[in-house]
């Protein structure tokens, strides 16, 4: 590749991270183990999730903690739609993009038009997931606690169901390399200008035309749609959803910790941070053994609180060093 | 028809008055000097008029617009463009990206031009060899010009400069009164917030005086800074005793 178009962070980013999936796509068609695969397919969904949220918790600088409520809504939408009407899950996943950004426009109106403050932002966006939750374990409709179930007609790629846990993964791998993109374009737009601005400095921003409400919503719209396309995709691949898990504070922050510190203002630092945090989960919970949800909780945002101080631009900042020294830029 | 107008403006904050009924017309063209002792209300008739803050009462008309209540990225885009008294650079972006996000003009640039439009702004105000540097990092001058910079690449008809010679070096103070020179040169209306006489008279064609809030003179630099009422809101009364 040019290295012209790899002196660019950006760009150099697009390409590694484009490349880990094609790896990890190639690694996935040798894997052995369904066990393994299904490892790989939620590591592959956690960092879009994660990268996704990248937009809206990093670029825009805003503190959008509660983010699990656009993928929890997608599942829903592609869950409901799916066994109550009969709509084809690939359909579901654009519905879910909209169905989330619209709930992410509606927060936006409501929190950035009344102007609350970052900390309340981000208690609200906490609060609603909850909220959301709530609602979806007494709607008698969505199966209240007990969730939805799919019925997996086999092996009907029309129908988003496989016996083999391989398509599942081309798929997630194909999202994530969706959401790569959109990230990577976003940075490179005007709009990544913008999201730099307003999240450097709000007033200076606004002196230079630049209508940061407006900007922030679209930031939130983008990103909470790109969750809720993944949050349907999700429900096809697990076949059932818990309101319980889908709404989780626990798998909330579990989303989070790969982008913050991996770096949430890059494209490799969730990429990597998801792919490698989620299964490291995952054997910790194994280890941690199945009573300690509380514990997980307290792990996570110590963590998390801790990675936002210590490394407020993540692993990959360091990354980016090298990579200026390596081609040269000062 | 004068480029912006101002009738009696007022602000206030609680019971202090800030700006107090401030009548001002500013012509196409002309470097206007605001001076006035510490307090006296310049930074917030800037914050007014580019719309950071909301007068109580009074009317504010930019090319016979009222822009009155209107948000600061609407002002910026009818062509007021302003520094800031403390500098508020992005730090964490490079001088030219800082300069780049001016120059899209709130979108009403595209990237590739606005991009060019920033490069040729940086050589303009003399930041080419800080060009890739952090904006973070760069001096207090380096940051003035940056501001500077940034303000100017909107394009704007009118910048309001909040003390941007503050806290220069003699130097730094020449190139800065030239660099203004070359803003209204190049057909910008200039309005000079400055404590540094020496700047605002070279400069400045007209001055105004600001004293609690309210418009105590206008009218020729030399002659303006000469009358009773402005050396004694900067020096006091003359004592019965001295």
């Amino acid at each position: 590749m040019p290295r012209r178009f790899l002196s660019d962070w950006r760009n150099w980013q697009l390409a590694v991270a484009m490349a880990f999936v094609v790896a990890a796509g190639a690694a996935g068609a040798f894997a052995g183990s369904d066990y393994f695969l299904q490892i790989m397919v939620l590591a592959a969904i956690y960092a879009a999730v994660g990268t996704a949220w990248t937009i809206s918790g990093g670029l825009s600088g805003l503190l959008l903690l509660g983010y699990i409520s656009f993928f929890g809504l997608g599942a829903y939408v592609d869950g409901l739609l799916y066994t109550k009407f009969g709509v084809n899950p690939w359909l579901c996943m654009p519905i879910a993009f909209a169905a989330a950004g619209l709930l992410a426009w509606l927060i936006a109106l409501l929190t950035l038009r009344f102007g609350l403050s970052e900390d309340y932002f981000a208690m609200f966006t906490v609060a609603l997931s909850q909220v959301l939750k709530y609602i979806l374990l007494n709607w008698e409709f969505a199966g209240r606690a007990t969730g939805v179930y799919l019925t997996v007609v086999k092996d009907d790629f029309a129908t988003l169901s496989f016996v083999d846990r391989r398509p599942y993964l081309y798929i997630a791998l194909a999202l994530l390399a969706i959401v790569i993109l959109v990230t990577w374009a976003v940075q490179r737009s005007r709009l990544g200008y913008y999201l730099a601005a307003v999240r450097e400095n709000d007033q200076a921003a606004e002196a230079l035309g630049i209508d940061s409400a407006k900007v922030k919503t679209k930031a939130i719209v983008l990103s909470g749609a790109l969750a809720g396309m993944i949050g349907a995709f999700y429900t096809q691949f697990a076949t059932f959803i818990d309101p319980k898990q889908v709404f989780s504070l626990a798998t909330n922050f579990e989303m989070l910790l790969g982008p913050v510190l991996g770096g949430r203002l890059s494209i490799v630092g969730p990429v990597f941070g998801a792919s490698f945090l989620k299964p490291l989960q995952d054997l910790l919970r194994g280890w941690l053994g199945g009573e300690a949800d509380a514990l997980y909780l307290v792990l996570y945002g110590a963590v998390l609180t801790v990675g936002i101080l210590v490394l407020p631009k993540g692993v990959a900042a360091y990354v980016e060093a090298w990579h200026r020294r390596r081609y040269g830029n000062p | 028809m004068s480029l912006l107008e101002l009738e009696r403006v007022t602000k206030r904050f609680g019971g202090l008055t800030a700006v107090d009924a401030v009548s001002l017309a500013v012509e196409p063209g002309e470097i206007l000097g605001v001076i006035g002792p510490n307090g006296s209300g310049k930074t917030t008739l800037f914050a007014t008029v580019s719309g950071f803050l909301a007068p109580e009462a009074g009317a504010m008309r930019f090319e016979g617009q009222s822009i009155a209540g209107l948000k600061p990225s609407r002002i910026s885009a009818l062509g007021i463009a302003r520094t800031f008294q403390v500098v508020q650079p992005f730090a964490g972006l490079t001088v030219f990206d800082n300069v780049v996000a001016g120059a899209l003009r709130g979108g009403r640039e595209r990237l590739a031009p606005a991009q060019r439009a920033a490069d040729q702004v940086i050589s303009r105000c003399g930041l080419e060899a800080e060009r890739n540097k952090l904006a973070g990092a760069l001096t207090i001058a380096g940051r003035k010009r940056l501001e500077i910079a940034r303000a100017l690449a909107t394009r704007p008809k009118l910048i309001l400069l909040d003390e941007v010679m503050a806290g220069l070096r003699p130097t730094e103070v020449d190139q800065a009164i030239e660099l203004v020179r070359t803003i209204r040169a190049s057909g910008v209306t200039v309005i000079v917030v400055e404590h540094l006489m020496r700047a605002v008279m070279a400069l400045a064609e007209r001055l105004c005086v600001l004293h609690h809030g309210a418009l105590i003179a206008q009218g020729d630099p030399r002659e303006v800074i000469e009358r009773p009422e402005v050396v004694e809101a900067y020096f006091g009364r003359k004592s019965a005793h001295a």
